[in-house]
């Protein structure tokens, strides 16, 4: 479930690795990382590239559980300016979900409601032009 | 049938892109089980077909079953040809 804490509005960064560690400072504020969670985020880019670039505009950074996750929840960073992540099909990136990752059930229960609003196209759209954090956490939240 | 869905740490993307691909063999009735890793760990699971990011292709080569490449992994339809052009 989303709450206001969850959510950046009209984020302006420079670049791909603020933004990234934008949304690992939400998590960060909400309890579901450590500190160190944020860096292992960047350098999973890094390492791997942005193939966490899920589809157009969107971006899902994340790491590995061990790297100081401490329970399953997301953040939604919404940048005022796409930015750039490498990625040659799905740049720019205007919406950053965080992910803290764990390994639990919780953290599929999460994935599959995150998988149920970005996979339908009315509801991706709603959330993501939502006006207001109340708006977009209701659209979140709704059951179906 | 087996079908990896593969990313980079497989926590994630490979996660969302099994749901979606569970959801679309739903639909067309084909029974078929998928699990979803990462890069590493898919290059030595048997499987009878792999679908992923463009970007872990290449990591990928020495592997012995089909590559789907998916850029968008939620867009059913965009899923559903790469599974359809795969062959299944």
């Amino acid at each position: 479930m989303l709450t206001p804490n969850h959510i950046y509005l009209d984020a302006d960064v420079e670049n791909a690795e603020q933004a990234i560690r934008l949304s690992g400072e939400c998590l960060l504020r909400i309890g579901a990382i450590k500190p160190e969670y944020i860096d292992a985020m960047v350098q999973n880019w890094s390492d791997n590239g942005p193939y966490f670039v899920l589809a157009p505009g969107l971006a899902m950074p994340h790491a590995r559980p061990e790297k100081g996750a401490l329970k399953a929840e997301i953040s939604v960073v919404r940048l005022n300016t796409p930015v750039v992540f490498g990625s040659k099909d799905n740049d720019p990136v205007s919406l950053v979900i965080g992910l803290a990752a764990t390994n639990s059930d919780q953290h599929v229960a999460l994935i599959q409601k995150v998988a149920m609003v970005l996979s339908d196209e009315e509801r991706y759209k709603l959330f993501k032009n939502a006006t207001n954090k109340e708006s977009m956490i209701s659209i979140f939240n709704e059951s179906n | 049938m087996k079908i990896l869905a593969v990313c980079g740490l497989g926590m994630g993307s490979s996660l969302i892109l099994r749901m979606n691909i569970e959801k679309i063999l739903t639909e067309l009735g084909i029974d078929a089980s998928v699990a979803h890793m990462d890069v590493s760990s898919a290059k030595t699971e048997p499987a009878d077909l792999i679908v992923t990011n463009p970007e872990f292709t290449a990591s990928l080569a020495g592997v012995s079953c089909p590559i789907a490449e998916v850029s968008n992994y939620i867009d059913s339809e965009e899923i559903k040809v790469a599974l359809k052009n795969s062959g299944l």
